[in-house]
């Protein structure tokens, strides 16, 4: 009873700790973004991998989570005859929900075990500890790019995302459920206002927060050589998961 | 230049290093030997302010850094040159990049001048020609050779070494003594050498500081150790033959 009461104690207390320091690493690395025009090389190229490099993919999945969602959703409202506003709901339920927290998994996958992976390495070869004694503060030249590319590319790819499953949806949409394109768009734009879209967009931003927090904070963390460097990026992949679906639903309660 | 006093550094709740106090002087190479896992590297960071210890004051020229911010240590650093064991070198960056990395971030040459001062660290390394190399290409030697080029990029006052010889082959290791023996000439340098490599830190030291069990059980110029009478100095030395004919 005891020892199992220590071990929850043990368990909450490191949790805290870990909550704590992960708040800290933010607030470090948004006070760092004041001097992010000298580190613009490396938010370039951040945006580039994390923009351009995870695009296809997410196309992919756009198209084809539109195409699901028309194929599932128009089969039901068949039975319904209320086939009618099949453009209405891939519209919502794209812009609002799957579009963002489809692409933060995705972007947790893809980028998130990326940047672990990458300062993980760092940190067992010692290239970070050489950082900090040539006077350079790791958050400042690591995080803050990583964070300021996610949270503006992530958007961005989830406006792709929207558009291409909404796209998708239509494809099936008049294929399959016999609704045409126009009145599938004429739906869809009558439900989907400019709001909604931009709520979802914050929500994705969001995501992108977390994803580059937790894959630089996991990275910094990493020990015990190149297994550590596997195992970390599980945790900050999974960490990230877990984090996107949490903040969902509260975002959702706040923005809805 | 530095001074150390009564530094101890606990790591959860073993005493990795208990109560040192010593000091590395300008145009004198220190070298800190001890057996694997005494605590050597531990020492390095402490003073390059890597990390903090649990109690003891590091002074650099009269700065205490274990009681000042990142910002102020920050500059105090642009002095220090560091070579870690594994070199530390950025992967994603070419040997030229690397040694230009710390001139970039500090001062505000231009590329040409940039230029220059890398050939001129590569050339002091003997690695002409590897300027566009990626690390992963080049030998151990390389690493630790294109390190020490980063590591002087700056011009420091202080340079620190952990474990140059580690992983090398002899005739590779002699090549970076002859290195760390040319650099001890360059004028009102403070270097500090930590090593279990006792031939090697005897060549080398002008001082040697022998830790024991997180404690220093001798110092002194390579002669005086070799005089000590305490029996694990004797111990640690008898590993090694023929080293009184080296020191003498
Ligand atoms: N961050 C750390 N993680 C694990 N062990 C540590 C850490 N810091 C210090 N130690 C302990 O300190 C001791 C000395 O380590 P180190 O300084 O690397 O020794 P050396 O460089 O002399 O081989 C080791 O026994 C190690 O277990
Ligand atoms: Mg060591």
């Amino acid at each position: 009873m005891r020892r199992s009461l220590e071990y929850l104690g043990a368990r909450l207390i490191r949790f805290f700790e870990a909550t704590g320091e992960i708040l800290i690493l933010f607030a470090r690395t948004v006070s760092s973004c004041r001097k992010a025009i000298q580190n613009r090389q490396n938010i370039m190229k951040q945006m580039a991998f994390m923009g351009v490099g995870t695009l296809p993919i997410a196309l992919l999945m756009g198209f084809f989570i539109g195409m699901v969602l028309a194929l599932q959703t128009g089969y039901q409202l068949l039975r319904f005859n209320l086939e009618g506003i099949i453009g209405a709901i891939v519209g919502l339920s794209l812009a609002k929900e799957l579009g963002p927290v489809l692409t933060g998994y995705l972007v947790a996958g893809r980028v998130g075990a990326a940047i672990t992976a990458e300062i993980g390495t760092m940190e067992i070869s010692e290239e970070i500890d050489a950082l900090r004694v040539m006077g350079v503060d790791p958050v400042f030249y690591l995080s803050m790019p990583r964070l300021i590319a996610a949270v503006f590319m992530v958007p961005i790819i989830v406006i792709y995302v929207n558009a291409i499953g909404i796209i998708g949806g239509a494809i099936i949409s008049a294929t399959y459920v016999g609704v045409g394109i126009q009145s599938y768009f004429d739906n869809l734009f009558d439900s989907l206002t400019f709001d909604e879209v931009f709520r979802g967009l914050l929500k994705a931003m969001f995501f992108g927060g977390i994803v580059a927090t937790i894959g630089c904070y996991k990275g910094f963390k990493t020990t015990g050589g190149a297994e550590g460097v596997g195992v970390y990026t599980t945790q900050s992949v999974v960490l990230s998961f877990i984090l996107i679906v949490v903040f969902d639903y509260f975002l959702s309660r706040l923005l809805l | 230049m530095i001074q150390v006093r009564n530094l101890v550094f606990q790591y959860n709740t073993t005493t990795v290093l208990d109560d040192l106090s010593f000091s590395l002087n300008k145009d004198e190479t220190t070298v800190v030997i001890g057996r694997s896992g005494v605590g050597k590297s531990t020492l390095l960071r402490c003073i390059v302010g890597l990390v903090r210890p649990t109690s003891g004051s590091i002074l650099v020229e009269g700065a205490d850094i274990t009681a000042i911010s990142e910002e102020e240590l920050n500059l105090i650093r642009r002095n220090f040159g560091v070579l870690f064991q594994g070199a530390a070198l950025f992967n994603s960056m070419t040997v030229s990049e690397n040694v230009a990395f710390p001139l970039r971030q500090h001062r505000n040459y231009d590329k040409q001048k940039i230029r220059e001062i890398v050939r001129e660290k590569l050339s002091l390394v003997d690695l002409e020609g590897c300027e566009d190399m990626m690390p992963s290409e080049l030998s151990g030697g390389m690493k630790k050779r294109a390190g020490l080029a980063r590591a002087l990029a700056l011009d420091p006052k202080c340079i620190f070494f952990d474990e140059p010889l580690a992983g090398l082959d002899p005739i590779i290791a002699g090549d970076i003594d002859e290195l760390i023996l040319k650099l001890k000439k360059v004028a009102g340098m403070t270097m500090m050498i930590v090593t279990h490599e006792l031939l090697h830190g005897f060549r080398v030291a002008d001082k040697i500081i022998m830790l024991h069990e997180g404690k220093i059980i001798a110092t002194g110029k390579p002669a005086e150790i070799v005089e000590s009478d305490d029996e694990y100095v004797q111990q640690f030395l008898r590993g090694l033959p023929d080293i009184r004919s080296i020191s003498g």
